[in-house]
């Protein structure tokens, strides 16, 4: 009998300036942040969480999973009525959110662990201050994950943690059961992405056999799967935002809670459930870190090109920098170019995934996303130089 | 199927991105089983292609850059007629070029009844932006007026053609330059150049050139190259000396195609600043040299690259910005090269030529 455990991703990111060598003013894009928030807010969050509210209400046994980055929550500052339908949503007993990194940031691969502790301490910190409960399952960015990270994880108390279901760590086994690290107990929590991207990416798309998905016919395939849970794992901008209205998404998750308890065999389980109700089938062993990013599944999208890597290594050494002084302003502004997205525009891998790194970025080229986030690097650096 | 073409430029005599052109396009055809009969003026050499030198004009060599005005409109008179006396009767289809050799095509179509293809590389409002030729503006009108089927080296210059010539966007193709980049290669790196490569004329923004070196001089040490001729070389050289940076600054002035190569190959940054381009076939050759390309973002050459960056071409700062990075940070310039070199091993004259062919079956259907 599997249990349908859905996971919904919700961040906006801290987008640049195309900060020059002659530039000497802030460093984010504050007008393009508000207006892009403001147009996914219209979009996707009042509406995506107008209809869960409704459908909870609606279906005492739906049950429905988020995590919101530190990030997404200060900009909200700016949209209280987003903040709003997520407070309410989390009154609901039957929605859970999940730990991150504050900044939605790829602090875990930093060969000093402690900013990466220290950022999901933060955001700890700001998921109690707007009231809203975190439970003990973690979500890195980007589902990064590795038998480091889990361990660190584990060691701070997380009994659970998400990632990819990868074929190449899986083998012959299946996504759809809890699985643990090799010598560690924390239970692991798999993305069917076969299942998650029918709805994330190939809803819309016409040249997709199974197009028009409905939510029947969907249902049904949960229904012929075997194991314990299929995860549903995904951006909460899936709805409205990267799959537009006109698409259908919503009037398919309208019906996806109805069509699913037709069939007996099937329930909805929160990932804090899944951990309490199924047991470890085994081993996952993730030696190098994984992700739930392009065709890879690794951290190319990030980390694949020269000028990332540049990047990455300059960040963490600016970071050294800037945590020997005493100056709050550009430690904060230092923990903004943390976030993975900044590193997302610079990658260059040029078939089907280069797809996906246009549609996101905020700049004309990769070339144009390292050259502002070098150069504001290299400002900040400045900064401290002159503030000896 | 026989071609007529009806050619100006041919290497090794290169003023503009034609003679290029024709020279791939006619080899690449001819590979493809297309019979070229080329007519030119100064004769040429390639292999596959029947050239036919036509003499009896009147001026006979077309090798000063600087040709122009009544000079240059005596030639293309003269050049037209002989046309229309040389060109045999024997083809299938009649290719123009621009509108120099449109009016003989013009009436060599009148006369065998044959379609007339036209390729339009550029057009009076690129070269002459702030103030046209009525007189070419009127020629090209005609010839596109005229023309069976068109073909544009890019969609700004579809654009064009259907904005300021009112041309029917249903006979206009787009089919982009490409490149042959065995022919080029790669030198050593390690003098920090940044290369300027055209016409020094209003259109292709040498002045901003200047104004960027200055920019970037203030923070890194490079060499700045100008290699071309035109009529604002004395300009630029005085305005390069006012500037104070003329230590740093070298004009070539006009060089031949292997001096080019050797240039592209040792340089790290290709700057095209400018005001209108059509194409710009130049960015593809610094791709396939491994230097880093800066476009204007008018230029048609940035509809078919992603391995380069643009830059609107009045803004220097953020063209300064662009070079200082380059040559600074080693990793965004192999990246850079990488993929760009990457990028236009899949630009080929051949995938011109099948679909030049492809236009040629349709206007004679």
């Amino acid at each position: 009998m599997p249990s349908i455990c859905m996971y919904f991703e919700v961040h906006q990111p801290m987008r640049l300036k195309k900060f020059s060598i002659f530039s000497d003013d802030s460093y984010f894009d504050n007008e393009k942040n508000t207006g892009i928030f403001n147009r996914v807010a219209d979009k996707c969050y009042l509406p995506a969480n107008r209809l869960l509210l409704q459908l909870l209400d609606e279906h005492p046994d739906f049950k429905i999973s988020f995590s919101l980055t530190g990030i997404f929550l200060e900009q909200c500052s700016n949209f209280p009525d987003v903040l709003d339908s997520f407070k309410e949503l989390s009154k609901k007993k039957n929605v859970e959110f999940l730990s991150e990194t504050y900044y939605h940031s790829l602090s875990a691969l930093f060969h000093d662990k402690k900013e990466f502790l220290e950022q999901i301490k933060e955001h700890e910190n700001i998921m109690k201050e707007i009231g809203i409960k975190i439970s003990k399952v973690f979500r890195n960015t980007e589902a990064l994950y590795s038998n480091e990270i889990s361990e660190l994880i584990e060691n701070i108390g997380y009994e659970g943690i998400i990632t990819e279901g990868w074929d190449p760590i899986l083998g012959w086994r299946s996504p759809n059961h809890i699985y643990k690290r090799p010598e560690g107990n924390i239970k692991i929590l798999l993305r069917n992405y076969k299942m998650s991207d029918d709805l994330s990416y190939r809803f819309s798309a016409k040249w997709w056999p199974e197009w028009p998905l409905t939510a029947d016919r969907y249902s049904k395939w949960l229904s012929l799967c075997e194991g314990d849970c299929v995860n549903l794992f995904m951006d909460y901008e899936t709805f409205g935002e990267h799959q537009w209205e006109d698409t259908g998404i919503f009037s398919f998750l309208r019906h996806f809670p109805n069509e699913t308890f037709h069939y007996d065999n099937l329930n909805f389980k929160l990932p804090s459930e899944l951990i309490q109700t199924y047991k470890a089938v085994g081993d996952y062993d993730v030696v190098w870190p994984i992700s739930w990013a392009d065709m890879e599944r690794d951290t190319s999208a990030w980390l694949g090109n020269e000028m990332q890597k540049a990047c990455f290594k300059e960040l963490q050494s600016l970071g050294e920098l800037i945590k020997s002084k005493n100056n709050e302003t550009l430690l904060k502004e230092w923990k903004l170019m943390t976030s993975s997205d900044h590193f997302h525009y610079m990658c260059t891998k040029s078939w089907a995934d280069g797809d996906v790194h246009k549609y996101f970025s905020c700049f004309d080229t990769p070339y144009d996303a390292f050259i502002a986030y070098m150069n504001i690097l290299q400002n900040m650096k400045y900064k401290i130089s002159k503030n000896k | 199927m026989k071609i007529a073409m009806l050619g100006i430029e041919f290497p090794p005599k290169i003023l503009v991105g034609v003679a290029v052109h024709s020279y791939y396009l006619t080899k690449n055809l001819a590979s493809n089983n297309v019979t070229i009969d080329l007519y030119l003026p100064n004769g040429g050499h390639c292999q596959g292609v029947n050239i036919i030198n036509v003499k009896d004009i009147s001026i006979s060599s077309y090798s000063n850059p600087d040709i122009s005005g009544n000079t240059l409109f005596s030639f293309i008179d003269s050049y037209n007629s002989a046309l229309i006396k040389n060109v045999k009767n024997n083809f299938d289809i009649i290719h123009c070029h621009d509108w120099i050799t449109s009016s003989a095509g013009i009436e060599i179509k009148n006369r065998t009844k044959k379609p007339m293809v036209l390729t339009i590389h550029s057009t009076e409002f690129d070269r002459s932006p702030i103030n046209p030729w009525e007189y070419i503006l009127k020629k090209e009108k005609i010839a596109i007026d005229n023309a069976d089927e068109i073909i544009a080296v890019s969609s700004k210059t579809k654009n064009t053609l259907i904005d300021r010539f009112n041309a029917n966007e249903n006979k206009i193709n787009v089919i982009h330059n490409a490149i042959d980049h065995k022919s080029f290669y790669t030198g050593k790196k390690d003098k920090k150049i940044v290369l300027f490569l055209g016409r020094l004329v209003n259109q292709k923004g040498p002045e901003f050139f200047l104004d960027i070196a200055k920019k970037v001089l203030d923070y890194e040490d490079a060499k700045f190259i100008v290699v071309g001729d035109g009529y604002m070389l004395p300009e630029l050289i005085n305005k390069a000396i006012d500037m104070g940076i003329e230590n740093n600054v070298t004009f070539t002035g006009f060089i031949s195609d292997e001096e080019a190569k050797r240039i592209y190959s040792i340089s790290d940054v290709y700057v095209m600043p400018s005001i209108s381009e059509p194409f710009g076939i130049t960015a593809l050759e610094a791709m396939a040299s491994k230097a880093c390309v800066i476009l204007s973002k008018t230029s048609g050459v940035s509809e078919i690259v992603n391995h380069a960056m643009t830059c609107d071409f009045w803004d220097i700062d953020q063209m300064a910005n662009k070079i200082i990075a380059i040559l600074r940070y080693p990793c965004l310039k192999n990246c850079m090269n990488n993929n760009g070199l990457q990028e236009i091993k899949s630009i080929s004259w051949d995938n011109v030529a099948k679909k030049t062919i492809d236009i040629y079956n349709k206007v004679l259907q």
